[in-house]
């Protein structure tokens, strides 16, 4: 069982710290809850461990988003990278392209309802129909529509911004 | 003739229907370009979103070893056991020495006003390890600062009872910690498996002799609900331990070491200027006095007001931190 776990994490840490940084846009604490949600799954060992890890993950990130809302001041300083190292750094103008294509994504996952957000979020998390349905009380058949939903906005919002910028640009 | 619907071959593409749905699929496809051509397009859009999403994630290096999961489990049981039960004092006895993990030389050499009032002469050499009985809901800030009265000493006989006068001090908790001491009670320690036993003595073959007398030892997993907005740390490190001095007062000093995936530790330390500037000094006067080659740490300080936050680690980890901070602030 432990090592179940332990393989799940390996297999699954960096799913679920995309998975929490999509909610909270916060790298490092992403990385924490992450920790988090592993830390408790060895005190529970839930009988379905990755459908569970990621619902945990679910928690965490609202509960994160409410503390947020509370917490005045907090020292927050990035984690180091050992790859991040000044000498690799892209050029500023490539940084600041990549920053407005990240705030366009950003964004255009922000137009998604809730719900269809968490599916998408949760199926490009690696969860299949069945937990995702699961997860968000769904039919199982309900979530190839919502997916399809999501997919469709998320693309057309990103698309539509890309439009904007450039008339703007220009 | 009936055509695919989208959310079917939405569901088609995720590999998320059953061996006969996909043959009915397939061979509609075979047979029909409208469809195919659909399959087509969200073949596409799917690959887009993909790609559109992929964008969005920190670039994390390695996942930490799971032994730091581990070890955090261990802490948050025995935190958990704690809470449970008033007998489980040793658990967190287990909680500190694991927390001590790495050097506690520099907290070594600064007793306190408060602590050399309130310590016992008794104290064995070694120094306290420090056993807490906090109800895990309350702020630390809010703890009475009579330290002492709530120290258990492992090589020792129950400290003296607090003096009557002090003891009703406490608001609205109840006196919780005072029943905590049964030196014959089997220590929580022994409720680990192997595995987690394991973690533990490995963890305790790294650490130095533990000597941190006007230090407080929280056990990590209560410090991290109870002092969060105050706590001062790295974000995204696991905690291997917190300790405090003077806790409640303006004069309060918080240290919180974090675990670098490299395995060396991180330390950040909060206060009042005067205060961290002495530590930060006697540190540097400690190991110029032992002569170590201990050039491996630098010290990384900030300032606000009359309140330093200084972080002491390797000197390429402060560096890319203070980058990373910089390109913060110009944003």
């Amino acid at each position: 069982m432990a090592d179940d776990l332990e393989s799940l994490y390996r297999t699954t840490y960096a799913s679920v710290v995309r998975f929490l940084y999509r909610k909270i846009w916060d790298a490092d604490r992403a990385q924490d809850l992450a920790q988090e949600v592993f830390v408790r799954a060895m005190a529970h060992r839930p009988e379905k461990p990755r459908a569970w890890v990621f619902a945990v993950a679910a928690n965490l990130a609202r509960d994160e988003a409410r503390a947020a809302v509370r917490r005045k001041r907090h020292l927050s300083l990035l984690r180091d990278d050992p790859a991040g190292v000044p000498s690799n750094e892209p050029s500023a103008q490539d940084s600041v392209e990549r920053e407005e294509r990240l705030a366009g994504i950003e964004q255009a996952l922000a137009t998604l309802t809730p719900r269809d957000r968490e599916v998408l979020l949760l199926w490009d998390a690696g969860l299949s129909y069945p937990e995702i349905a699961e997860q968000t009380g769904l039919a199982v058949g309900a979530v190839g529509t919502t997916l399809a939903r999501a997919r469709r906005r998320l693309v057309a919002a990103y698309d539509l911004q890309e439009r904007r910028d450039h008339a703007a640009h220009s | 003739m009936r055509h695919i619907p989208e959310e079917e071959l939405h569901a088609y593409l995720d590999q998320a229907l059953s061996r006969p749905q996909c043959v009915e699929i397939e061979s509609h496809l075979a047979e029909c370009a409208r469809c195919r051509a659909s399959r087509d397009e969200i073949a596409a859009l799917r690959d887009r979103t993909t790609a559109l999403l992929a964008n969005l994630g920190p670039v994390i290096g390695q996942a930490p070893p799971f032994e730091v999961i581990r070890l955090r489990s261990i802490r948050a049981g025995a935190a958990r056991r704690q809470r449970l039960s008033t007998a489980a004092w040793a658990a967190s006895i287990a909680v500190a020495v694991v927390a001590g993990w790495e050097g506690n030389r520099w907290l070594a050499q600064t007793p306190t006003a408060a602590e050399s009032v309130t310590a016992p002469p008794t104290q064995p050499i070694a120094g306290p390890l420090v056993a807490e009985a906090t109800p895990p809901s309350t702020p630390v800030q809010a703890q009475p600062a009579a330290p002492a009265q709530r120290r258990r000493h492992r090589n020792s006989a129950p400290a003296p009872a607090p003096a009557p006068a002090t003891a009703p001090a406490t608001p609205a908790e109840p006196a919780t910690a005072e029943i905590a001491v049964e030196p014959q009670m089997q220590p929580a320690v022994t409720q680990l498996s192997p595995e987690d036993e394991r973690v533990l003595l490995g963890a305790l073959a790294t650490l130095p002799p533990p000597t941190h007398p006007g230090w407080k030892a929280l056990p990590v997993g209560q410090a991290d609900s109870s002092v969060q907005t105050r706590m001062p740390r790295v974000s995204g490190l696991p905690i291997v331990q917190v300790l405090v001095q003077e806790v409640g007062t303006d004069e309060e000093v918080t240290a919180v070491d974090q675990q670098l995936s490299t395995g060396e530790t991180i330390r950040t330390i909060e206060g009042p200027a005067a205060k961290v500037e002495t530590l930060i000094a006697q540190e540097s006067a400690a190991r110029a006095e032992a002569g170590t080659t201990d050039d491996k740490k630098a010290t990384l300080i900030l300032r606000q007001g009359d309140r330093i936050t200084a972080v002491t680690g390797p000197p390429d980890v402060l560096h890319n931190l203070l980058s990373k901070v910089m390109a913060r602030q110009r944003r």
